[in-house]
């Protein structure tokens, strides 16, 4: 991805702009000059551009050390400007043109679904698109960045490596970005008598949406004829007879804009109207069928149960459904397809199943396999294989000792003294559990514990690094092992560095709080790998050799405790 | 018992168990109450056959379903029309034995026919349909492929059928079952599921209105009969000649085929149906148009009465007689009469004479039963109504009436459902003894339900739905906040139920008025049962869309209305249901009133008693909606301060009543809602399915489990305790209906 040089002027002096994988570069053209500009991409905030195509501009905003700054780049030419322009688009979010509000109509049509503006070109579309996932999920976990910023950025290991151990990380990224918008469902257009009518894009998708007659005049009137703009069609609606009658006020006179649009297929008062004939999807929700099974029988229900006595809800219980229907209907993609034969079945099917008789199914998770269990055990116990498996020499040994044992039961007794020591020693201990309990549990890391942390994330990642080149079996990671190994070893200098000044005090100051706390002990040990291990992987390295990789406890405690 | 704990496959494995077993293959006719249901039981039927098949047994078993020409025409036209009743008319258009007639002598397409109809007729005799079970959608997709119709299939399919699933109608309706079920031979294995529901379903069947409407267009139809009659005269007086002597005779018309059976049955039930030649007065086509005529004129002359009026049959038919000299007789054989000359005069289009016909039917039904009807005319709708609507109910309150048909006839008689409790009035109602009553407990893993009773809201404003503070401001605006905070709580799907269309339309508008479904607009969509079937399926596929894609909303509907009845609210469709208020029926209905009358005077039954029993049932029956299967849960919040009272709840199923504790019984909304908020917490969790030993039992348990019964019964028989028979034995010796409830 290294491109350039570009020639461009910064503070009015002539330079280089380089790009490199992470960041771009800009440094005075002078003979071995150090870059004076080093803006990773994962900070990019936002571009401008000016207007002038003679005097092509950039400027650049982006947040370094948690404080927002820009740089103005006078490119040589256009050309440059857009290439520059094109690797930084990708690495800024938001700021492009701001989505255009759906119009009006294509709301009221429900079934269309809603496309969302493609964000803007990408430079090489499913690459673009992980950076920009990438670039996410670093704003979303600080503590990522701050990893990210030291191993990538410091060119520590790639970018594509520090990426391919957090792949759930982008994945949970992609479906929450993937997730769709839908529509407010608190925007139901439902105005009241008296009350002045404020128009807005929300109100008119609802209202649209909730009266087919005036969407048939809307489309009609302003889509078709253009014979009344949108704000005219409107005013004109909020006085019309079918307005105040929708509101509930019969025998006002206002115009008859909607009037004619209404007919008896949408009828809101009518008990069936006409266009209600569904091809229902799901056969098992379709009353329909159960309604036409047979011819009617019976006294016709008690006024109670007649629905649609209440008129004027009737149409409102339409809208409201009207309203809902449209919102849910505003994120899906699916068209509705009729149901055939064979999907009918598979629902029937699964309507049918009884989930509790299905048999315990074989759990998901997976056994331990462990090749050598003997050495497994062995490295757990420490304790070597003779001395654990018995041989038919011992099978003897003890044969013969139960044998000619003896035991005199009569003459066995505990002393007191003794017992009482027990027991307090038991208690003692319980005690200390407890209270080790408690005090782990108030235990709060004291201040300055920042670089610490910070130190302790990046070295276990290098580790990780490290033992994933160091036991590839290939051998062709060795210069990487080497790369990460003086690394470490700069580290443990700072380390050494730091004791007196940061380190040490912060340590002191944890013991003196806490005497089992394992942050702090974990931070111990890993310090001491950092100083121990690598010699010794070098050494073995290539040999096939096995590496211990729990930490010593016990040199921890002679070093440190 | 919510649904989907495996109800119907238990019996339907049972009972096929023990079809399959016996040599006779005694046919099992399986009725339940909607289409989606129908259509549930066959695909679970194919799973059984499945399995049974996958067992190793080799059957040759037939499964079908039959219901309307309106769910089953596959003809590009007709069956694309919405009404039942449009869709039957453009069938006969097609498919009427005279069209085909005429239609022979002509050239193809002349005449036009229905190719999948002509396909199943042409069939010979060798076509077969490959054994299986066929759901309704496969029928038509079956048919659609092989080119018959899929309605006559599937009823000339059923005299072979081991197992026929329908709705009740096909058997309780006297004018369809006449049709359809007659020749069901006497050894039929019936059951009736989700039977709660079913007297009422019986009194419906032989209930009608008849309306100012109906008489107009009669009075226009019978003017129609004559002209055709003297059309007819004209150019073929013989045919006319031929029904005249054939009725002298006394010979009833031999139903020639199926198809001209339907064109108009009997309303009465078979036993009534008189064996008799029809009497002199009507033989004759246009004396029978002039009877028709008088007849409609004298209904007309009722209906001009302003005062409610309220008379037995027998008073009704005196009137007639006095006031037109007409006879009982001829008025029962009405409804035969017009079918014959419908046929001799070859009408097609029914549809503009079904006015007529229910007419005939009314005629024939006053005619025919003195005991357990009654007429009322009711000439306003409402008390408060100025303008006349008159409406004469000729209304059945004997629910025994229609059953008995059905338990007469069938040898088996199963009658189940969920929530059957309590089980002592079934018996009664209907008017049978049960062989077997039984009640079968549900295994629980957890606690997946937790019914809660708020009686007053917040403010401690006592909430109820009883009629005289149902609009009280303070009740309306509690009723909105229980189901606005709720809406906060629950995650995806909320029902709610209300008593009757009326309360619910009227507590929508002022919930608007008040800005409260604005309000609830921000947590959930809002989606309302409206009086249009298809419309509310629409609303309510919006509704499970909303709540797939994690929008969730709520739906508004009624307690008695479509949505109560066979859809589910499953798990993500239905977190929590709300029942505002108890569903009473209207009791000022006269018709109930009526009702309540006939069963307090001879059946012994109370009418608050019977009332409360009927809410609770239909409460149960919604908040039962909202688990399928034990590993769903849901809340179920009964809205009304009356449901803390003891005989509300003691006529709940008995699976309910075991979740209600002391502490959920009178609550008011806030702590409700902290009740129903821990509650959906903890059932959130994730739940480890494995029903191993409790519901699911593998082989070693069911060894151990046979082991353990046979001790236990070889100890009971010592000790002299008789061994509880199964309901699959009594199939075999018993000789009546067997009354089952499955509840938890």
């Amino acid at each position: 991805m290294s491109q350039g040089p570009f020639s461009v002027y910064y503070n009015k002096v002539e330079g280089l702009l380089h790009i490199k994988p992470a960041e771009f570069q800009w440094r005075p053209k002078v003979q071995n000059s150090a870059p004076t500009v080093v803006i990773p991409f994962a900070r990019l905030k936002g571009q401008q551009r000016n207007k002038n195509p003679a005097k092509p501009q950039l400027k650049v905003k982006a947040t370094i050390n948690s404080a927002e700054a820009d740089w103005l780049f006078h490119f040589a030419s256009e050309a440059d400007r857009t290439i520059i322009e094109g690797v930084i688009r990708p690495y800024v979010g938001g700021s492009g043109p701001s989505t255009p509000v759906g119009t009006p109509t294509g709301a009221g049509a429900s079934a269309q679904p809603h496309a969302r503006a493609s964000p803007r070109p990408q430079p090489s579309g499913a690459a673009a698109a992980e950076v920009t996932l990438r670039r996410a999920t670093l704003k979303k976990h600080p503590e990522l960045e701050k990893k990210f910023e030291m191993l990538v950025v410091g060119k520590l290991i790639t970018e594509e490596d520090f990426w391919n151990q957090r792949k759930h990380l982008l994945e949970a990224q992609r479906l929450e970005t993937q997730q769709q918008k839908g529509l407010a469902s608190a925007s139901f257009a439902s105005p009241k008598l008296g009350e002045d009518v404020k128009i807005n894009a929300a109100w008119i998708r609802s209202t649209l949406a909730q009266h087919p007659a005036v969407r048939k005049a809307y489309e009609e009137k302003v889509e078709r004829l253009r014979e009344l703009s949108r704000n005219d069609f409107w005013g004109l609606y909020t006085k019309s007879g079918y307005f105040f009658r929708s509101l509930g006020e019969n025998g006002t006179k206002g115009n008859d804009l909607i009037d004619k649009y209404v007919n008896e297929e949408d009828d809101d008062f009518q008990i069936h109207p006409k266009r209600a004939r569904i091809d229902t999807r799901d056969r098992l929700v379709d009353l329909d069928t159960t309604a036409e099974d047979h011819l009617e029988t019976g006294n016709k229900p008690d006024i109670t149960m007649e629905a649609g006595k209440v008129k004027p809800s009737l149409a409102l219980l339409r809208r409201f459904n009207r309203h809902s229907e449209m919102v849910v209907k505003a994120g899906s993609q699916h068209a509705a397809t009729p149901i055939t034969a064979d999907r009918a079945d598979l629902s029937y099917l699964k309507q049918t199943e009884i989930p509790d008789l299905q048999k315990p199914g074989n759990s998901e998770v997976l056994p331990l396999s462990i090749s050598d269990p003997t050495r497994y055990f062995q490295a757990q116990a420490n304790v070597s294989t003779a001395t654990l498996i018995p041989t038919e020499e011992d099978a003897a040994s003890f044969r013969d000792h139960i044998q000619i044992w003896n035991p005199k039961l009569a003459e066995m007794s505990m002393d007191k003294p003794s017992s009482a020591r027990i027991l307090k020693s038991l208690n003692e201990a319980s005690k200390k559990r407890k209270r080790d309990k408690r005090l782990n549990q108030e235990y709060r890391l004291p201040d300055g514990k920042e670089p610490v942390l910070q130190l302790h994330a990046l070295v276990t990642e290098l580790q990780r690094r490290f033992w994933v080149a160091a036991t590839d079996a290939s051998g062709q990671r060795k210069a990487e092992c080497h790369k990460i190994l003086k690394e470490l070893e700069k580290h443990v200098e700072k380390v050494r560095a730091d004791n007196s000044q940061r380190i040490l005090p912060v340590r002191e100051r944890c013991f003196t709080r806490a005497t089992d706390s394992m942050k702090i002990r974990v931070t111990g040990w890993m310090l001491m790998r950092v100083r121990r291990k690598p010699d010794n992987a070098t050494g073995t390295q290539g040999k096939g050799g096995s590496y211990q990789i729990w930490p010593d406890l016990e040199n921890f405690e002679d070093g440190y405790g | 018992m919510p649904s989907g704990t495996g109800k119907t496959v238990s019996l339907l494995s049972l009972i096929v168990a023990y079809q399959q077993h016996y040599p006779e293959k005694r046919k099992l006719i399986y009725c339940s109450r909607t289409v989606p249901e129908i259509e549930k039981a066959l695909a679970e039927l194919r799973r059984l056959m499945d399995f049974r098949a996958k067992q190793g047994l080799k059957e040759h078993f037939l499964g079908i379903g039959l219901t309307s020409r309106r769910n089953l025409c596959v003809h590009p036209e007709v069956g694309k029309q919405r009404w039942g009743e449009e869709v039957d008319s453009g069938c006969r258009n097609l498919t009427a034995p005279w069209i085909r007639e005429a239609a022979k002598g002509k050239a193809p397409g002349e005449v036009p026919l229905c190719d999948f109809y002509e396909a199943l007729e042409n069939a010979d005799t060798t076509a077969s349909m490959p054994s299986g079970v066929y759901t309704l959608e496969d029928l038509k997709a079956w048919g659609r492929d092989n080119g018959y119709c899929p309605y006559f299939l599937s009823r000339r399919m059923l005299a072979f059928a081991n197992v026929i699933i329908y709705s009740y109608h096909y058997l309780l309706d006297p004018k369809v079952a006449e049709m359809v079920s007659k020749e069901m031979a006497k050894d039929c294995i019936v059951v009736f599921d989700e039977a709660h529901n079913i007297d009422n379903v019986c009194t419906e069947s032989l209930s009608m209105d008849i309306t100012r409407p109906i008489l107009d267009a009669s009075a226009r139809s019978v003017g129609e009969l004559a002209r055709k009659i003297d059309d007819l005269k004209e150019t073929n007086q013989t045919k006319l000649q031929e029904e005249y002597s054939r009725l002298v005779s006394g010979l009833r018309q031999e139903q020639e085929n199926r198809a001209q059976e339907e064109y108009m049955a009997n309303p009465v039930l078979p036993d009534d149906i008189l064996r008799e030649a029809i009497p002199g007065n009507i033989r004759r086509a246009e004396h029978f148009v002039a009877f028709l005529r008088r007849f409609i004129e004298y209904l007309k002359t009722r209906m001009r009465v302003m005062h409610v009026v309220a008379e037995s049959p027998t008073s009704f038919l005196q009137h007639v007689k006095d006031l037109t000299y007409i006879e009982r007789k001829p008025l029962r054989f009405c409804a035969e009469r017009l079918s014959s000359l419908i046929k001799t005069l070859e009408l097609t289009d029914l549809h503009n004479f079904s006015s007529l016909m229910k007419i005939a039917s009314f005629a024939t039904l006053v005619a025919t039963y003195q005991k357990g009807f009654l007429l009322i005319l009711e000439p306003f709708e409402s008390d408060e109504a100025t303008i006349p609507n008159p409406v004469l109910h000729l209304t059945c309150l004997d629910a025994t009436l229609a059953i008995k048909p059905v338990f007469e006839r069938f040898s088996s008689v199963i009658i189940t459902s969920g929530t059957l409790s309590p089980m002592e009035l079934y018996p009664t109602l209907l008017g049978f003894q049960p062989v077997v009553t039984e009640s079968y407990q549900m295994t629980l893993t957890r606690t997946c339900f937790l019914p809660l009773t708020i009686t007053r809201g917040s403010d401690q404003v006592a909430i109820s739905s009883k009629f005289e503070v149902r609009n009280d401001l303070a009740v309306v605006r509690n009723f909105g906040n229980i189901l606005l905070e709720y809406a906060k709580i629950v995650p995806d799907g909320l029902v709610c139920f209300f008593p009757s269309y009326l309360y619910m339309e009227s507590i929508v508008a002022s919930w608007n008025d008040l800005g409260m479904l604005q309000d609830l607009l921000k947590y959930k969509l809002i989606f309302i049962e409206t009086p249009d079937a298809a419309e509310t399926s629409l609303a309510l596929e919006n509704y499970r869309a909303a709540c797939d894609n994690g929008r969730g909303a709520v739906l508004l509907s009624v307690a008695r209305g479509k949505v109560s009845e066979g859809v589910d609210f499953d798990h993500n469709y239905g977190r929590a249901v709300i029942l505002f208020g108890i569903p009473y029926q209207y009791t000022e209905s006269r018709i109930l009133k009526a009702r309540l009358e006939y069963l307090r005077d001879n059946s012994k039954i109370r009418e608050n008693d019977f009332l409360t029993f009927d809410a609770m049932r239909h409460g149960a029956q919604c908040v039962g909606r909202v688990l399928r299967g034990k590993t769903d849960y849901g809340l179920m919040v009964f809205a009304d301060k009356r449901f803390s009272r003891a005989d509300k709840r003691s006529k709940l199923p008995k699976w309910i009543q075991a979740g209600m504790t002391e502490a959920c019984l009178n609550l008011s909304t806030d702590m409700a809602v902290a009740m129903a908020k821990k509650f959906l917490r903890t059932m959130a969790q994730p739940f480890e399915h494995s029903q191993l030993g409790v519901s699911l039992w593998d082989e070693n348990e069911i060894q151990k489990r046979e082991q353990q019964a046979k001790y236990d019964g070889d100890r009971k028989a010592a000790f002299g305790v008789e061994k509880r028979e199964g309901v699959v034995t009594n199939l075999t010796n018993g000789n009546g209906p067997v009354l089952m409830e499955i509840v938890g």
